[in-house]
Formats: C-alpha cells, sequence, structure tokens
C-alpha cells in the first residue's frame, strides 16, 4: 500500500498533479452551486422589494383617487 | 471608392503631421528600448549578435502597439469614427486606410531606421537586409492585427493595457518567424521559408484584419 | 417519417434557444453528465494511478499524463467551443450561444491552467527543471493568454450584450490564429531542440496506457458539460431576472412567494 503511494521515488509529483486536479475541478463546479444559493437570495430580495413598492404605488394612487372623488363631491 | 480611400489616407496623413510627436515618439520607443538591451545585459558582440534580432523585432513589436492608440482614438473622441460608421461606403476600405496611415507612420520609420540599430547589435550585412525584409513584411501584420485589438477596446476608457493583453500573443507567429530569418541569415542559413510564411500571413491578414475591425467598431460604437 | 424527425428536431432547436426551456432541460441534464462524469473520472483515475503498467524509461512520473494531456485537449475543445457559440451568437443573434460562450471562458481556463502546473510537474522529474520552453507547454501558456484576454475584456465593458459580440469576434479571432500560433511555436520549438528533446508526444502509445487516457477524456468532456450548464443556468437567470418564469423559478426553489 505505502508502496502505491510513494509512485517509484515520484508520489510527491504524481500526486500534487491528481490533488492540483481535484481541487481546481471541484472549484470549478461548487463555485456555480454557491452563486446559486446568492443568487436566489438577491433575486428573492429584489421581487419583495418590487412588490412592495408595486403595493405602496397602488394605495399612492388609491388614495389620491379617493381625494378627488372627495374633492369632486363637494 | 478608391477615391475615398485615398483622401482618407491623405486626412490621416495631414493629421498626423500636425502632430509630429505621433511619428517621432513610436520611433524613439523603438531605438530607446533597443539600447536598454546592451545596457542591461552586456555589450558583448558575440551576446549582442545573437539576442540582436529577437530584441530589435520586440522592440519594433511594443512600439507599433503601443501606437495603435493614434488608429482611432482621436476619430472615436470626436465623432467622425460614428460618421464614418453610418456612411455608405464599406467600413472595411476606410478601416483599411487609416492601417495604411498607421503603418506609414510607425511600420516605416522602424524600417528606415532598424540598419542603424542592426549595426549598433553587431548583425551582419545579410542580416541586417534580412531585418528590413521581416519588417517591411511583418509591421504591416502588426497595425493589421492591432487595429482588431483597437476596434475592441477603442471605447473603454483604460483600454491601454488590455489591448497589450489581446493583442499581443496574436504576434507570438510573427515575431518566432521574423528574428528566426535574421537570426539564420547571419549563420548563412536558408531563409525563404520564414520570408513565404511572413509574406502569405501578411496577405491573410490584409484580406481578414479589415472586416474584423470593422466588426469590432461596429460593437464598440453601439 | 423524416419530416417528423426534423420537426421534432426543430422544435427541440428551438427550446434550447428559449431561455426558459433551457434552464428547465439543462437542469435535468446536468445530473446525468455529472454523474457519468465521476465515474469515468474515477475509474481512469485509478486506471492511471494503479493499474497501467510502469513506463520503461520514465517509472512512475509518467502517470502524470493522464492529467496533463486531456486537460489540454479539453483547453483547446472549449476555446472551439466559445469561439463556434460566439459566431452562433453573432450571426443568429441567439443569446445563449452567448452565455454558453461566457460561461465556457472559466473552464477553460482552469483547464489550461491545470495543464500548464501538470506539465510542469511532471518536467520536474523528466528534465529536471520546473519549466521547459517545449512546443506544447509554451502553446498552452500562449493559450492561457488568449483566455485570459477574453475574460479581461468581457470584465472591461459594462453593457452586457456589447461584451458578448465584442468577446465573440475575439474568440473568433483567436481561433483562427492559434493553429498559426501552434504551427509556429512548434517550428521554434524544433529548431532549438538541444538536450531536452519532448518526449511528452509519445509516437505509438500502449493500449493498457490509451484506455486510462481515453477514460479521462471523455469522462472530462462530461464534466465540462456538467459545469458549463451550471454555470449557463445561473447568468440564465441573472439575464432574464425580470421575466415572470424566472420569478417562478426563484420562488420554487426557494419555497418563498410574493405578491
Amino acid at each position: 500500500m505505502a508502496e502505491l503511494f510513494q509512485m517509484g521515488k515520484y508520489g510527491a509529483y504524481v500526486w500534487s498533479s491528481y490533488g492540483l486536479a481535484v481541487i481546481v475541478m471541484g472549484y470549478v463546479v461548487i463555485k456555480p452551486v454557491m452563486d446559486k444559493k446568492t443568487l436566489l437570495k438577491d433575486l428573492m430580495m429584489k421581487y419583495r422589494r418590487e412588490s412592495h413598492q408595486r403595493i405602496e404605488s397602488h394605495q399612492h394612487i388609491e388614495s389620491q383617487q379617493n381625494k378627488n372623488q372627495e374633492q369632486e363631491s363637494l | 471608392m478608391f477615391k475615398v480611400f485615398l483622401s482618407l489616407i491623405k486626412r490621416d496623413l495631414r493629421l498626423a503631421f500636425r502632430h509630429k510627436s505621433e511619428i517621432l515618439n513610436p520611433l524613439f520607443f523603438f531605438v530607446i528600448v533597443v539600447t536598454l538591451f546592451p545596457l542591461g545585459i552586456s555589450p558583448d558582440k558575440q551576446i549582442l549578435a545573437e539576442i540582436g534580432p529577437g530584441i530589435i523585432w520586440v522592440a519594433a513589436l511594443l512600439a507599433s502597439m503601443l501606437s495603435l492608440e493614434s488608429l482611432f482614438r482621436s476619430d472615436f473622441d470626436d465623432g467622425t469614427l460614428e460618421h464614418m460608421l453610418l456612411s455608405e461606403y464599406p467600413l472595411s476600405i476606410m478601416v483599411l486606410a487609416k492601417i495604411v496611415v498607421h503603418w506609414l507612420i510607425t511600420g516605416f520609420p522602424i524600417i528606415i531606421f532598424s540598419p542603424l540599430l542592426g549595426t549598433v547589435m553587431f548583425l551582419s550585412n545579410d542580416a541586417i537586409v534580412t531585418l528590413m525584409i521581416t519588417l517591411l513584411l511583418g509591421t504591416p501584420i502588426l497595425s493589421l492585427i492591432g487595429a482588431i485589438g483597437m476596434g475592441l477596446v477603442v471605447a473603454l476608457k483604460r483600454g491601454g493595457m488590455l489591448l497589450s493583453l489581446l493583442v499581443l500573443p496574436l504576434y507570438i507567429p510573427v515575431l518566432i518567424f521574423s528574428s528566426n530569418a535574421v537570426g539564420s541569415s547571419m549563420a548563412g542559413l536558408a531563409i525563404s521559408g520564414q520570408l513565404y510564411f511572413l509574406a502569405a500571413f501578411m496577405v491573410f491578414c490584409l484580406t481578414l484584419a479589415p472586416i474584423a475591425t470593422s466588426a469590432a467598431l461596429r460593437v464598440s460604437l453601439e | 417519417m423524416i419530416k417528423a424527425i426534423m420537426a421534432f428536431l426543430v422544435k427541440v432547436f428551438y427550446q434550447l434557444a428559449s431561455p426558459k426551456h433551457f434552464y428547465r432541460i439543462a437542469g435535468k441534464l446536468i445530473p446525468w453528465f455529472g454523474w457519468f462524469a465521476a465515474v469515468l473520472l474515477i475509474a481512469g483515475s485509478i486506471d492511471g494511478l494503479f493499474i497501467a503498467p510502469v513506463d520503461y524509461q520514465q517509472g512512475d512520473s509518467y502517470r502524470i499524463i493522464f492529467i496533463h494531456v486531456p486537460a489540454a485537449w479539453m483547453s483547446m475543445f472549449i476555446y472551439m467551443v466559445m469561439a463556434t457559440s460566439g459566431a452562433i451568437a453573432l450571426i443568429w443573434k441567439i443569446k445563449l450561444a452567448d452565455v454558453i460562450a461566457s460561461s465556457s471562458a472559466p473552464i477553460g481556463a482552469a483547464f489550461t491552467f491545470l495543464a500548464l502546473v501538470t506539465g510542469s510537474i511532471w518536467g520536474k522529474p523528466m528534465w529536471g527543471a520546473w519549466w521547459v520552453w517545449d512546443a506544447r507547454l509554451t502553446s498552452e501558456l500562449i493559450l492561457l493568454f488568449l483566455y485570459l484576454g477574453y475574460m479581461a475584456l468581457e470584465s472591461a465593458i459594462e453593457d452586457p450584450r456589447a461584451a458578448a459580440r465584442a468577446c465573440a469576434i475575439l474568440a473568433i479571432v483567436g481561433v483562427v490564429n492559434i493553429p498559426i500560433i501552434h504551427y509556429s511555436v512548434e517550428w521554434w520549438n524544433t529548431l532549438h531542440q538541444g538536450a531536452t528533446v519532448s518526449k511528452m508526444d509519445k509516437p505509438s502509445i500502449h493500449l493498457s496506457m490509451l484506455i486510462p487516457l481515453l477514460l479521462m477524456a471523455v469522462g472530462f468532456k462530461l464534466y465540462y458539460a456538467a459545469a458549463v450548464l451550471s454555470r449557463a443556468r445561473n447568468k440564465v437567470l441573472l439575464t432574464e431576472q425580470n421575466r415572470s418564469w424566472v420569478k417562478e423559478v426563484v420562488e420554487l426553489e426557494t419555497g418563498v412567494k410574493h405578491g
């Protein structure tokens, strides 16, 4: 087993190459997963903000309309 | 259409001569850079003769690249470039005219001064002739490929460094074959293959680079 | 029969070009690519590390080629994909092609980097130096510059559509130049061979070494498919964020509803 690990006398070279490959390729697939989580969170906040703004502006318009109707009826 | 081509060349040349620094600065840069190497490495004749071709060519590369701003910058800034895009004449022709002028004000002076630098680097007479031929074939390629890069970055505020990163890798084949031709010339070896490559590459770039540059300009200016 | 197949293919093509369908279909494909890639990569690694025989000249250090060579192949392949999708985006104005090109760039750069470093690590026991200006390594280095230039251009241009088009042009110019650069570097290298003859390109490779190589090569390709689709899905969500289908997807995936 230890002999397999040694790889002749080239153990350090071979294992560092494969190890580097694992690290680089692992990072390349993990990063989109992490990005997606933040992206979903950001989009959620954005939609929430937008729907609040929509509700507020509707309320604003409604209250303006009510005021106009009151003024007209006077 | 040829009249438009010529008149654009005349116009750009006139503008360039109004700012003589546009012509002289790249040239001085070229000379200074070559001078740095004996100072930084060694004034020994053998060493300089061996690295001379490569150094002169790298210096020509850098000088040509640093002067690319003069291609589109001022026309971009004052809106002339936009007018060219909207004109009825093919953009590729106008781009080619500007590239020709760029070569006339950068590549051509480099070719004229190269024998001086070749002597300073102890190149043989044959090698100096080869140097001039490679510069004659190669500097247009530098202007042509450089134009593509400049077209891509002209709209960016600080595109200078980015331009280098984009364009220098594409210059490498020219460098390899040119400096090798000069080196082979010193050693008395054959150079025809290298020169054929350079000629072919130049024609290749001459036909395709204006089109790519036009496409790049359209992207930058919209 | 043929008509039906053609109609089906056209339908698939148009569906794939639609970001909404792409998101859904890619989501289904990624696990398949991913798991197959994992199986092939593990099999290839085990074969390459433990089963393939020891090389007569280089001992066990040659086993690095099972990473180095496929990584180099991928670096080239991905650049071709970038140039092709860039061309498709320019000609047919398909936004998704831009997304694929842009998602591929970091992956391609990563493979190029991997090829360079593993090549360098292999070089130390082979030639005694951490770097040699051999044809393949030098070409890979130049390719890395091309990738970095592409990514730098993309980040320098603010408007995403203009950035995509500029990068497409750059990729096409690059892909045309790559064979020229390769040829030049090969030629340059053969002149300056000297004592360090490159043994990286074995003229005839033994079957027992070829199999792990191919396993890794195919595994890398499937891995790339999974990785690029994964990145592309994120980009699609980002660029189409104002569309209603994205809102639905976000609600679905986070389990929260909005008014």
